[in-house]
């Protein structure tokens, strides 16, 4: 080891991107392995098989029910969130739980490289879970119409509602050991019974903002008065993302080991 | 003020939760060298390593690397290396792909080359190639400790770093880090296993309820501990009439024959060892053997822990 003190210089500026690259490798490997992202990847098949079989039978193209409980109720309201919260809970959360975070912390590495990382791969996966699921979905029922403004309409939406849902939770669980349970009361209570009851609430529901966006991508020029206007979801999308990417740097920085039992 | 120079310094470090004090006013500074860093569970050895290795912010007072504090200043990582006590290594790496990792995020330019160099060093590269998941925990341990090595850090933490190691192992890691120390580096290592300390460490800072109880050399300690008395085994021509004179002694306050030896208590370390060859002489004794009996670190330890 002793000649190797040329060595603990740091590299070049070309090794600046690949750390972000190596934690972000290592953390997809990670998440990519567990048994939760195999059956999280079923769970995004179903709103496809299900528009398949609908389709086959007859019924969904043009039927606003049919769409409706596929597209809004199956993959924004249940699919999006869920997966947005699993992998933005446990890209850091998880190696926080089992203790092989403390490997990256001791690093000198500024902490905003490590969230980015952990939110490209949180972002990344929980985009590619999802909006594939709704593209194909809404291209079998023809949502919108025969052209493809549902289905683009539906991949905008949801890859927008994925960053957000994921970022969201993803600083959740740099603040709190209970992100996931407060991750599911805020998705079943905030945004599935008190957004439906109270206007003023919509403006802080992600799923508000992924159905918006999704709606005016899909009928351009029609304004629903049920949902927010396209500027003020993509204006709060980007607000909430900003807000809780600071947040995550800010708990980064300031992190501390559990209580050591010595 | 902190000290100039100095690798690693607590000044007046203090570690609370809530109202349970972890850490309760700790000074020291560590050179090169072995340092043991010992007491009882629940001491506040892991707190200290912690907080000198920036995962906790003090309460109150200093924690330096280098005269730059260590929380929230990751820069420090480049002089330190942490071998952390429990936390767990990612199971799908393989060895090599752990040190690796570890090289990669250190930034060294030749991360592969010093990954091999690290798992050479604590004698992984057979097992290099295997899932660090299939590894017992004395590998697992090896393979933390190549990951601390990787980038050649000058300060190197260890939370009880022989833990799950066999004998052989053991002695392995001690020699390399008694090299590594022979080298100017600081290494500072925590154990409960005293003979792991005493074999090891030049120097002990022994922690008890949160406080330093004594640091320096454990043999020192236990000299300057003058309310404790002085324990020797005497093996001589003639113990009985030994005991006789040395009970007249006034630093000698118990004398015992036991087992074809003498035991000897005394308070003033210096003055017996003084008066013994003195005292042997004028009874026509000839001493084949004297040997302290309480001055292994076990001995200190408990003195240390009953104060």
């Amino acid at each position: 080891m002793s000649g190797q003190a040329a060595t603990g210089a740091p590299a070049a500026a070309s090794g600046r991107r690949s750390v972000i690259l190596t934690i972000a490798a290592l953390t997809a490997r990670g998440l990519l392995g567990r048994r939760r992202s195999l059956l999280l990847a079923l769970l995004a098949l179903l709103p496809v098989g299900i528009a398949f079989l609908v389709r086959l039978s007859g019924r969904g193209t043009g039927d606003e029910t049919v769409t409706t409980a596929i597209m809004d109720r199956l993959i924004v309201t249940t699919l999006l969130p869920i997966v947005g919260l699993v992998f933005g809970t446990a890209v850091l959360g998880a190696e926080l739980e089992d203790g092989t975070a403390i490997f990256l912390l001791i690093k000198p590495i500024d902490r905003w490289r490590i969230v980015l990382a952990k939110l490209i791969v949180a972002v990344g996966l929980s985009i590619a879970f999802v909006s594939p699921s709704a593209f194909v979905a809404a291209a079998i029922l023809q949502v919108g119409g025969p052209g493809w403004s549902g289905a683009v309409g539906a991949v905008v939406g949801t890859a927008v509602g994925a960053t957000v849902y994921a970022t969201v939770f993803f600083a959740l669980s740099l603040v709190t050991g209970r992100a996931l349970a407060i991750g599911l009361i805020y998705v079943l209570v905030w945004e599935g019974v008190l957004a439906g009851l109270l206007e003023g609430i919509r403006a802080l529901s992600i799923r508000q903002y992924t159905l918006a966006i999704t709606d005016a991508i899909t009928h351009p020029g029609v304004t629903n008065p049920d949902l927010l206007d396209l500027p003020t979801a993509l204006i709060l999308s980007c607000v909430a993302i900003v807000i809780a990417a600071v947040i995550a740097v800010r708990r980064l920085r300031s992190f501390q080991i559990g209580q050591a039992d010595d | 003020m902190p000290t100039p120079g100095a690798a690693v310094e607590l000044l007046g470090a203090s570690r609370w939760y809530g109202n349970v004090v972890a850490v309760n006013d700790i000074s020291f500074v560590l050179g090169g060298g072995v340092t043991g860093l010992l007491g009882p569970n629940g001491a506040g050895k892991s707190t200290i390593l912690h907080m000198l290795a920036g995962l906790l912010r003090p309460s109150d007072g200093l924690v330096n690397i280098h005269g730059a504090p260590s929380w929230r200043n990751p820069a420090v990582y480049h002089d330190v290396g942490l071998v952390p006590e429990r936390e767990s290594v990612h199971s799908f790496l393989t060895g090599f792909e752990f040190a690796q990792l570890n090289a990669r995020l250190q930034r060294l330019p030749d991360p592969d080359g010093a990954a091999r160099r690290a798992i050479a060093t604590v004698g992984l590269t057979d097992a290099a190639d295997r899932a660090v998941g299939t590894y017992s925990k004395g590998m697992r341990q090896r393979a933390k400790i190549a990951g601390a090595l990787v980038h050649d850090p000058s300060i190197l933490l260890l939370d009880e770093p022989f833990n799950g190691m066999d004998p052989r192992q053991r002695l392995q890691m001690m020699e390399l880090l008694g090299r590594m120390a022979d080298e100017g580096r600081v290494i500072l290592f925590s154990s409960h296993i005293l003979e792991e300390v005493e074999r090891l460490a030049q120097n002990v800072l022994v922690i008890v309820s949160g406080r330093l109880a004594a640091s320096g050399d454990f043999r020192e300690i236990r000299r300057l501990m003058t309310d404790r008395p002085h324990t020797f085994t005497l093996r001589s021509s003639d113990d009985r009439q030994l005991a006789a004179v040395l009970v007249g002694h006034p630093s000698v306050f118990g004398v015992q024959l036991d087992g074809g030896r003498l035991a000897v208590r005394t308070s003033d370390y210096a003055g017996f060892a003084r008066a013994l060859p003195v005292m042997a002489r004028a009874g026509g004794v000839s001493i084949f053997e004297l040997r302290p009996t309480d001055e292994d670190l076990e001995s200190v330890f408990g003195y240390l822990v009953q104060r």
